[in-house]
């Protein structure tokens, strides 16, 4: 075995022609030399691993033998020739399976090729099945026509580098990103066409600049320190500048960019994010404005809201003295209508610190069973107008769970409303706490008429209501849910439902459950 | 329980200080003092010595809270219980308000039926 054999068989890779198809110019080679010393059998062989393949072969049907029988195995241990006159009396091979069988091998002479960083890779051979003397002049024949071989072997190489660097200058041509090989100071020593088309400036102009020179005088400073960095070790680059036009305008430039220490070079690739960063900046500022406008109307309309409730909560309470049936009707009617008001401003203000990421939870271990009580307490009155009964059923007594206790209440204010509302008259709603699989499981179940089956995928969405022609129309903002929805989820939990048609409705949602003793 | 008699109402709308003053008085039986303004409080405070102030957050000139420091100031009303009334009612700002030293926080839009009760809930 050779010595380099890891290094011979990395080169021997490298050629890239283990098991290619036949080349003719490996095969006029072959032909030429069993022509010239009239042997039947002539091979340009690479010697693999375990095998030795044959690139071109005349006079032999088999594409390879196995690497421990080869004579080839032999020849390219030494750089000189190898020659065997009569394989019969050498003790090296007159017991060979090549000998003895087929092909009958009396006469061997290989020469042993080498790659470009001189590993021995296979051989160009002569093989006869008579003994036979091999002169100083065929040896030196021999070698010239292997080195004839040779220069194939590295034609190809120059080839295969010439298409690989026709390929990468095709690259620099048509990327739409702008490519760029400079110096670890920002001079640049290689720029893509895309650079001319981006900016604007000629090819002279761009060389006669650097990356630093290239940004906007604000972002120079920057960029100069983005540089650095490679100096200190750095192994990618990523920043965003401005970049000069030729026009005087300016790009956004996203750049990337892997410094080669080793060899003094930065290989950059900058992207045109102007556009994105445009609209990104404007999506923003459209977000920041939505969210402004909401909270700030919400806010002014609260206050006219808290005149008009108030007049109407001191009249409702009598304060200004009894009130004639009709009017105290008519007072009444708008007072209703103020407190829902009310609850659709207060629904679309949480709406709006959900999107906007505004809304803070302060989630602590909390005795869940309480906060159902509460509830429940809370929703008598409402309960009792429409004529429903309100149960709880607590099984996890003492059990605990990280909520907000305000949001908490919220979620179960919003699913006890919608059970009451759309419960018939003298039927029941029922608040339950259980364990399930080992988190905590609030339900609210009612006996109503169920969600049709055309709302259902609807029912968590804003402003959803279920078309109500066929049915009482219930007050409410279509906003509950969807807050309840999001509210849960922010609690660690995934608010869902069942329902059917003329049975009812079941929402329900898990909360994992916490250590019992209370935390903080 | 200190015993409310005087309670002094400042808001800077005109809608809201008559509500006030009819909840305050009508549903809770006290005397209600009025100010529109945080230097019209500062005033009021000095010369009614109430037993609370109800204090409106948002205020042109002097709001709420600065309001509060210049009360708090003032050896006549560096003991009086004082609640605020905001619109915008977040954890973070009643928070706030409660480290000022507020006894507590009542959201706007209120109810006035039950506002006294609210106060005598939240004034030590």
């Amino acid at each position: 075995m050779p010595a380099d054999e890891h290094r011979r068989l990395q080169a021997l890779r490298a050629l890239c022609l283990l098991d290619t198809p036949p080349h003719e110019r490996f095969d006029r080679i072959v032909r030429a030399a069993a022509h010239l010393f009239r042997v039947p059998i002539a091979l340009v062989t690479l010697v693999d691993e375990d095998r030795q393949w044959f690139k071109a072969r005349l006079g032999l049907a088999a594409p390879q033998t196995p690497r421990d029988v080869s004579f080839c195995g032999h020849a390219i241990l030494s750089p000189t020739s190898l020659i065997v006159p009569d394989a019969l009396h050498d003790p090296r091979f007159h017991d060979n399976p090549l000998v003895l069988g087929a092909p009958f091998i009396r006469f061997y002479a290989g020469h042993p090729l080498q790659a470009s960083d001189g590993s021995r890779v296979g051989t160009l051979c002569l093989i006869d099945t008579q003994p036979r003397d091999f002169s100083d002049a065929d040896r030196a024949a021999l070698a010239d026509l292997a080195g004839w071989v040779e220069v194939e072997l590295h034609a190809l190489d120059e080839r295969e580098a010439r298409a690989a660097l026709a390929q990468q200058e095709r690259f620099f041509e048509v990327s739409r990103d702008m490519l760029c090989i400079a110096a670890m100071d920002g001079t640049f020593l290689r720029l893509s066409k895309a650079w001319s088309r981006t900016l604007g400036f000629s090819e002279a102009e761009l060389y006669a600049t650097s990356l630093v020179d290239l940004a906007l005088e604000e972002d120079r400073d920057a960029t100069a320190r983005h540089l650095a960095r490679a100096l200190e070790g750095a192994s990618v680059l990523q920043f965003e500048h401005r970049a000069r036009c030729q026009d005087g305008s300016w790009r956004w430039l996203q750049w990337n960019a892997a410094p080669d220490p080793d060899v003094g070079l930065l290989f950059a690739v900058a992207r045109d994010v102007t556009q994105a960063r445009l609209l990104s900046d404007e999506r923003q500022r459209v977000e920041r404005m939505k969210n402004e406008f909401i909270s700030t109307v919400s806010h002014e309309l609260r206050t006219p809201l808290t005149s008009i409730r108030g007049s109407l909560g001191l009249l409702c309470g009598g304060i200004a003295g009894p009130l004639a049936p009709p009017v105290e009707q008519m007072v009444s009617i708008a007072h209703r209508n103020s407190e829902r008001l009310l609850r659709l401003i207060n629904d679309i203000l949480d709406l709006e610190k959900m999107e906007s990421g505004g809304l803070d939870l302060h989630l602590t271990s909390t005795d869940v069973a309480p906060l159902l009580e509460q509830a429940l307490q809370a929703h008598q009155g409402y309960a009792a107008e429409y004529g429903v009964h309100l149960e709880v059923v607590v099984d996890a007594p003492h059990a605990r769970a990280r909520v907000d206790e305000d949001r908490f209440g919220q979620v179960l204010a919003n699913l006890l409303s919608n059970a009451i509302k759309f419960s018939p008259q003298g039927e029941r709603v029922l608040l339950s706490l259980t364990r399930e699989a080992g988190a905590l499981r609030v339900e609210v179940t009612d006996h109503g008429p169920g969600i049709p089956e055309a709302f259902q995928a609807r029912v968590f969405q804003k402003f959803a209501q279920a078309d109500a022609s066929d049915t009482r129309r219930r007050p409410g903002t279509g906003l509950g849910l969807s807050i309840a929805h999001g509210l849960v989820a922010r609690m660690g939990g995934t608010l869902r439902f069942t329902t059917r048609a003329g049975e009812g409705t079941r929402f329900s949602f898990d909360l994992p459950e916490c250590d019992p003793t209370p935390v903080g | 329980m200190a015993t409310i008699q005087k309670v002094l109402l400042v808001d800077d709308e005109d809608d809201i200080r008559t509500i006030g003053q009819l909840s305050l008085s009508r549903v809770g039986g006290w005397k209600t003092v009025l100010a529109a303004s945080g230097a019209e409080a500062l005033e009021k405070a000095g010369a009614e010595a109430p037993d609370v102030i109800l204090l409106d957050v948002m205020m042109p000139g002097m709001d709420g809270p600065t309001t509060f420091g210049q009360l708090r100031a003032r050896p006549a009303t560096a003991n009086t219980p004082i609640i605020f009334m905001t619109a915008k009612i977040q954890k973070q700002e009643v928070a706030r308000y409660l480290e000022l030293g507020a006894v507590g926080v009542i959201g706007k839009p209120f109810d006035p039926m039950t506002l006294p009760q609210e106060i005598r809930r939240l004034v030590p």
